[in-house]
This record gives structure tokens, sequence and C-alpha cells, in this order.
């Protein structure tokens, strides 16, 4: 085959791969604009660049409020995904026993449950419970919903583990304790943050679990958002979504460079 | 994600390959309580806080809906017979199968020539692209619908290109159609339907490839040869994946689909908000789960089988 047919085959592929990034990336890209836009009705073309309106969301109480709610809320589930997961990873990864296939099938079923559904269930047994709906009911479903990911981030970090080292360890004298905090978990570090931190994403961006389980007190950001884009859509909300990709952005090259952690892999 | 290898056919994830022996402290041979410690804390909190509220949704699909006349209200499967006897319903889990079958289809035929393309590319900038790809997932939903909110309406950019290039004569509406949601969650999935394909395209031995051109075959013939059966683990696993993802998304047709355009996870908002029927949410709630794991089930039955057929290995 002639170099120049390699040539256009090479261009028409890096053509094709630039239409789909733009797919990928352009509705966001388009969010981010809209957000520093001083044009005041919305959408509008581009005028000039400013950054009022995402003061004017810092003194939007209702969003400053859902704001913290989310952060406790995301920071609580992947909290609690972690210390749940990471053992189980423990067990899934090491483990010889019956049931295995079973229980990790199990572990990632709340990834087949349609999120709506979760949340429609969750609030439903608070209900049954005479609970009133609060924070911690949003954290548990979520945590619910965030464990397969810490599960297998922590499950990647320890099949690439090198258990020659804890061997060695082991053979120097140090106990199983000793082991597995000087060792094994420095080791696994990097899963283990690598987790919480996708966990900690997934639970902060996510609409359907929380919408029923809403209350004033415990409205997150995304559902906040959802309702006002139901009324009108003004350059607050873009504001709201530009932040959104912003700390995401930020959060996934902390994974790839920092970690080096590729995500969903 | 976590079933981001749903059973990619003899991928040897499972434990005890390589390493055995000595295990440090925590393996089974020495502590059989072990497993049970370390995994009893994650699966009882799943227990309380997934299956035990899905029972209650399902005992809730029993209880007579407060839409019934009162002589007519009795326990039993009354509300999926009322929901399979009203059209908009039906038509809403119709729609709802019906988009997740465009979305998978739209998620391959973009994403296997990315696939494709990507695998060639170096190692480092492959990694960084893919996870490019996997920024509407991290981003969320809310930030991509607003995104399309402000991309497809008639004065937006994509009908202004599009008539620019003089593809379309008058702007085309998108918003309120299938086709706008399509284009969302395609977006939405993509990334899944990349990975699983990439990861499939990077398990197959060059020397294969080198092999079949050396033997004379073209690169279209390798492709057709060797390339594609080798990968058709990665676009199973992924199009189950985009098929799930699809069924369960709320945000995209909620927004870009309208009220006109009801799929199940809308309907479900809607019972919920709109007729306050606990019941009949949580019917189609109940009917939702059971088609998604059918559809699983039914999938990696026939892929098992289609697998085995063609490579004459079972899995």
């Amino acid at each position: 085959m002639s170099s120049g047919v390699r040539r256009v085959g090479e261009l028409l592929s890096y053509g094709f791969l630039g239409i789909v990034y733009l797919y990928i990336l352009g509705p966001a890209l388009i969010v981010v604009i809209g957000s520093v836009n001083s044009a005041t009705s919305f959408p509008s073309p581009f005028e000039s660049f400013t950054l009022r309106w995402y003061a004017q969301l810092l003194q939007h109480r209702e969003f400053v409020r859902s704001m913290t709610v989310s952060v406790g809320v995301a920071a609580g589930a992947a909290g609690v995904a972690t210390v749940l997961a990471g053992p189980a990873a423990f067990a899934l990864v090491r483990g010889r026993f019956r049931l295995r296939d079973g229980i990790a099938t199990f572990f990632v079923a709340p990834l087949v449950v349609p999120q709506i559904v979760l949340g429609l269930a969750m609030l439903q047994l608070l209900n049954v419970l005479r609970i009133p709906t609060t924070s911690a009911g949003l954290i548990c479903v979520h945590a619910v919903f965030v464990l397969p990911f810490v599960l297998r981030a922590v499950m990647t970090s320890l099949i690439h583990f090198d258990r020659s080292l804890e061997e060695a360890a082991m053979s120097l004298g140090a106990g199983r304790l000793q082991t597995l905090r000087h060792v094994t978990l420095p080791l696994i570090r990097t899963g283990l943050a690598a987790g919480f931190v996708l966990a900690f994403i997934m639970s902060f961006v996510n609409v359907p679990l929380s919408l029923f389980l809403a209350t004033p007190a415990s409205t997150t950001l995304p559902v906040r958002v959802f309702a006002y884009m139901e009324s009108r859509l003004d350059p607050l909300v873009a504001a709201v979504g530009a932040a959104l990709v912003v700390v995401v952005f930020a959060a996934s090259l902390f994974l790839e460079r920092v970690l080096r952690l590729r995500l969903l892999v | 994600m976590g079933r981001g290898q749903t059973a990619p056919p003899g991928h040897p994830h499972a434990p005890g390959n390589g390493s055995s022996g000595l295990s440090a402290g925590l393996g089974p041979s020495r502590v059989s309580w072990g497993p049970l410690l370390l995994l009893g804390p994650g699966v009882l909190f799943l227990f309380v806080f997934m299956v035990a509220p899905l029972a209650i949704t399902f005992v809730y699909s029993l209880q007579p809906n407060s839409l019934l006349p009162p002589d007519q209200a009795t326990v039993g499967v009354g509300n999926y017979i009322y929901l399979a006897q009203r059209r908009v319903y039906v038509e809403a889990f119709a729609r709802t199968l019906r988009l997740a079958t465009f979305v998978v289809v739209g998620a391959l035929l973009l994403g296997y020539p990315t696939a494709l393309i990507l695998r060639r590319l170096h190692a480092r900038l492959g990694s960084t692209l893919i996870l490019g790809l996997s920024f509407p997932i991290l981003a969320g939903p809310l930030v991509v619908v607003l995104g399309w909110m402000l991309l497809l309406p008639r004065g937006g950019l994509v009908n202004a290109a599009l008539v620019r290039l003089g593809l379309v004569a008058q702007p085309v509406q998108f918003i309120g159609t299938e086709v706008a949601v399509v284009i969302a969650l395609v977006q939405f999935t993509l990334a899944f339907v990349v990975l699983n394909i990439f990861n499939s395209l990077m398990r197959i031995d060059p020397a294969l490839g080198e092999a079949a051109g050396s033997l004379g075959a073209d690169p279209l013939r390798t492709f057709r040869y060797v390339t594609w059966p080798l990968s058709l683990p990665g676009v199973f696993s992924g199009s189950l994946i985009a098929f799930t993802l699809a069924v369960s998304a709320f945000v995209a047709p909620h927004y870009l689909g309208g009220e006109t355009l009801l799929v199940v996870t809308t309907l479900i908002a809607q019972f919920m908000f709109g007729t306050f029927s606990w019941e009949l949410a949580s019917t189609a709630a109940v009917l939702l789960v059971v088609i998604t794991v059918i559809m699983i089930v039914a999938y990696n039955r026939i892929v098992g089988r289609l697998i085995e057929r063609r490579f004459g290995l079972p899995e």
C-alpha cells in the first residue's frame, strides 16, 4: 500500500477522533462558556468575560446550602463505601472460599438496579420504619451505589500487588498486623484513595438517587439544580454546571497524574 | 464500571492465578473466618439498604393503588394489570427498550472505530484520551443535558452548523424528540463501549495480525477474520453496559424528551410527584428491575453460547 493512501487514512482517523471528542466534550464546554458570558439573557452569543454569575451563585443561599449538603453526603457515602469495600476487596481477591463468585456479583448488584429505583426503595424503607428523611438516609443510599466503584478500584490495586513484599516482611519477623500496617496498607493506599475520590464524584453529581429523598434540609446540589432548571435556564445554572466541570476535571487529573489510576478500567 | 468486565470470557481475573502458597496472614488457608469478617459488614449493609428496601418496594407494588375506586382495591397483582391495560404506560416501556437499543447501536457505531484508532496511538496518549471519554460520566448527567439543551434548540449551534453545511434546509426540532435523548445517552455511554472494545483489542496478540499479513491477507481480511472475532467479547460486554445505563437514565429523557416522551424512569417520577401513587411507582420500578435483570441474564446466555460456537470454548 502506498504511503499516500496511508496518509489519507491517518488524516481521516484523526478527523473522526476529533469529531468524537467534540461530541463528548462540546456540551460541557458550552456550559462553561455560558457561565462566563456577561449577556443577561440566556443562552445568547458571547459578549464579554465575567465572573458575575459565580459571585451571584455564592450569594444564593439555597445553592450554597445544597452545596454543603452535597459535600457532606458525598464524603459520607465515599467514606462508608471505602470502609466496607476495602476489606471486602481483600477477601474477594485473596480468598478462596465457597460462594466467592456469588458474593462478588452481589457486591456489583447496585449497578444493575436503576438509581431512581434505589432512591424510591430507600424512601419507602424510611417510611416503613417511620424515620424522618435526613442526610443519613441519603448517605446510605449513595453508599450502596458507589460501593462497586470503590470495590473495583481496591481490587485492581490488590491484583497488581506484589505478594513477595509481604512474604519478605513476614520472613523478617513481622507479625500479621505489622505486615498489614506497614506493607499492605501503604501499597493499596492509592487504590483506596482512588476509590474514595471516584465514589465522591459519582455521589456528588448524582440526581436520581436523591430525587425522592429531598427535604428542605437535605436537598443535594444536583437535585436543586434539576428542580431549578424546571422553571428556567439562566447563567446561574450554567455557573453551577461549570463549577462541577472544573471540580471533576481537577479530581480526574489528580487521579490520572498523581495516583496513576485509570478510571473505570 | 464495576461491570466493566462483565464476563469477558477467559479473562484471568479469577483469584488464585499465579501467586499461591504463602498467604500474608489474611488468606483463607489460615483463617477460615477471615472472609466472613471482611465481607460480612459490606454484605449486611447491602442487605439492609438495598435488598430490604427493594423488598418493601415489591410489597408496595402489591397494594391497591389510590387511583382505583374502593370496590376494586384488593391486594395482589392489580397494579401490574392496571399498567398493562393502559396504552401510555405500555408505550413508556416499549419506548424505554427502543431507545436503549438505539443507544447501543449508536454507541457501537461510534465506539468501535474510536477504539480501533485509540489502540494505534501511543499508550500514554491513549489512556489520557480514554479518560477524556469518561468525562460526561464524571461531570454527571446535569451538565451534559444542560449542554445539549443549549446546543440542540432551533436557534442552537447544532442547527446553525447543519444549515450552514447544507445538510438541512430548515432548523430541525430536536428537543422533545427521541433523537435528542439518544444523542445525549450515546454520549453518556460511549466511554464504556470504547473501553470494553479497547480492552479486548489490547488482549489480541499482535503476532496474529502479522501472521495473517505474512500469509497474504490484506488489512480488510485481517480485520474480518482476526481482529473482529477476537474483539467480540468487548463488543458484547460494552453493549450490555450501554443498555443497562440507557434503560435507567433519568435526567436526559426528562429534559430532552419531555413529558410526552415518557420512559419508565420518568414515569416513576411522574407517579411520585404527579399522581402521588407510591403503589404504581413501585410497580413500574419492580418491572424495570425485572426487565433489566432478564436482559442481563439472557444476554450473558446468548453471548456465552455464541462465543462457544465460534471458538469452540466453553466460557
